[in-house]
């Protein structure tokens, strides 16, 4: 079963990019294969220049699942450490002051069982990003938290990324999402999924509220490319 | 339960135990031989506690060396069906046959085979400890999240580090449900397999004390075999209380 058809994007330095699409159109396998978890049957994968083999190598990656990796038995700030144990701590963020970093200074020493869902969700990320890769992949990293927690934690991930200057590509399919947290989208028609439009997020930065009519218009724009996308680049939703 | 009061309910029950005795005695008037009284028993474990010691230390060596093998026999099949999935199907039915033939036949064949030396006793341990080891652990190290496996794959983690840090840990409450079965098992075995054909250890002086009538002397080894399975098992529950202190919620 093709999944994937023709796919080529670049993204750049620093930037933030989100894959927006119906659910089954294919992102997840492609962020997948960008981390070198799944081999494309085609084409390559390169980051700065680097097959995604060596940049693993080189510990240039870092993916935060939807569902949060972490080890039951370590707490938090072990679970962030853990990354540092494989990888060496060159060049890495402390994990303790991330933490912080992140708001959760209170529970450094709390097991993962012991934190909500959004807490999780930001060690999660702390531990995809702890060692600065170049490229960081966010698979739905706030699929399962409530709307209010998922804005929250939205706007704390911009800030973040914004400090870090990390890349950034994230899967969603959440369109307030994709304009809250990117500077381009692309968008997925159904499977096999491809790229059918390509767009630049024309607001400020730090992004207005998701009331405000800019925000409203680029929803809105953005809503109906999917719906192009999914009606006329594939069999259906 | 809290630990004032789970030993206020053990000191409840030797006490009961005691008192349930001396009234077997008592009211069936038994012979010593047949039932001694706690007295006569508590004499012998006092006037021959070397001899006690040594045997029982013989004993408990035989179990923790042929428990020690389990372990390790264990654990390397466990990775070996992890890693190398074809182990599986090969060795998986041996197991399997290990684990259901009646271990005291076997006993007799390998006690037969190899003689008396330490060899067929630690054969005897392992036959008994292994298999629970062996498939609690391989369903332990398949409880590993695979989102984990992902994350360390992501990070070029090797095999080490992917058993320490992931496997592992995933594996220990399972490990740990099987070590409270096997570790006590391990002493049973041991000294059934002194049973057949020794010249020291609690199953020997077990015989000894059968072959010449002597109530009180069996009764006193009894004894010190529960005391070194209870010491076993609250070993095992200490391990478990430190182990697994993850999993207590926050108070």
């Amino acid at each position: 079963m093709v999944v994937l058809e023709r796919v080529s994007l670049d993204v750049a330095t620093g930037e933030f990019v989100s894959l927006l699409g119906p659910s089954g159109c294919g992102k997840t396998t492609l962020l997948r294969i960008l981390a070198g978890l799944e081999q494309a049957p085609g084409g390559d994968v390169l980051i700065d220049n680097l097959p995604v083999g060596e940049a693993r190598g080189k510990h240039e990656i870092g993916v935060a699942f939807q569902r949060a990796a972490l080890v039951p038995s370590r707490t938090a700030l072990e679970n962030v450490r853990l990354t540092l144990e494989i990888c060496g701590s060159v060049d890495a963020f402390e994990p303790e002051a991330l933490l912080r970093e992140f708001g959760l200074g209170a529970f450094l020493s709390h097991y993962p069982h012991q934190l909500s869902g959004g807490m999780q969700q930001r060690v999660n990320i702390a531990c995809a990003m702890v060692h600065r890769p170049r490229l960081l992949l966010l698979d739905e990293p706030f699929g399962a938290l409530d709307e209010l927690t998922r804005e929250s934690l939205g706007a704390w991930l911009s800030r973040v990324l914004a400090d870090t200057g990390q890349t950034c590509v994230l899967v969603t399919h959440s369109v307030e999402e994709a304009v809250a947290l990117s500077d381009r989208v692309a968008v997925f028609s159904a499977r096999p999924g491809r790229i059918q439009a390509l767009l630049q997020i024309d607001l400020p930065r730090p992004r207005p509220s998701r009331v405000d009519p800019g925000f409203a218009s680029e929803v809105e724009r953005l809503r109906r490319a999917l719906y192009a996308a999914v009606d006329g680049g594939g069999t259906g939703a | 339960m809290k630990p004032r009061r789970a030993f206020l309910a053990y000191a409840g029950f030797f006490i009961s135990v005691l008192v349930a005795w001396e009234l077997v005695i008592h009211v069936g008037h038994l012979p010593p031989v047949v039932m001694p009284s706690p007295a006569s028993v508590w004499d012998v474990l006092t006037t021959r506690s070397g001899e006690l010691a040594y045997h029982a230390a013989v004993t408990a060596g035989e179990a923790l060396a042929g428990y020690a093998l389990a372990n390790a026999l264990a654990l390397v099949l466990a990775l070996s069906f992890i890693w190398l999935p074809p182990m599986e199907a090969v060795l998986g039915p041996w197991a399997v046959v290990i684990k259901n033939v009646p271990f005291v036949s076997v006993a007799s064949i390998l006690l037969i085979t190899l003689g008396d030396n330490l060899a067929p006793k630690l054969l005897i341990v392992v036959l008994v400890c292994f298999f629970p080891l062996l498939a609690n652990l391989v369903k332990g190290l398949r409880a590993a999240e695979p989102v984990l496996l992902d994350r360390m794959r992501v990070l070029s983690a090797g095999r080490g580090q992917i058993f320490r840090k992931v496997l592992w840990p995933a594996a220990v409450p399972y490990y740990l449900a099987a070590h409270e079965t096997a570790f006590t098992g391990s002493i049973v075995a041991a000294i059934v397999a002194e049973w057949f054909f020794a010249r020291k250890g609690l199953g020997y002086l077990i015989v000894q004390a059968t072959v010449d009538y002597r109530g009180d002397l069996l009764y006193a080894v009894n004894a010190v075999a529960a005391a070194m399975a209870l010491g076993a098992y609250f070993s095992c529950k200490l391990a478990e209380r430190w182990l697994l202190r993850w999993q207590r919620p926050l108070t």
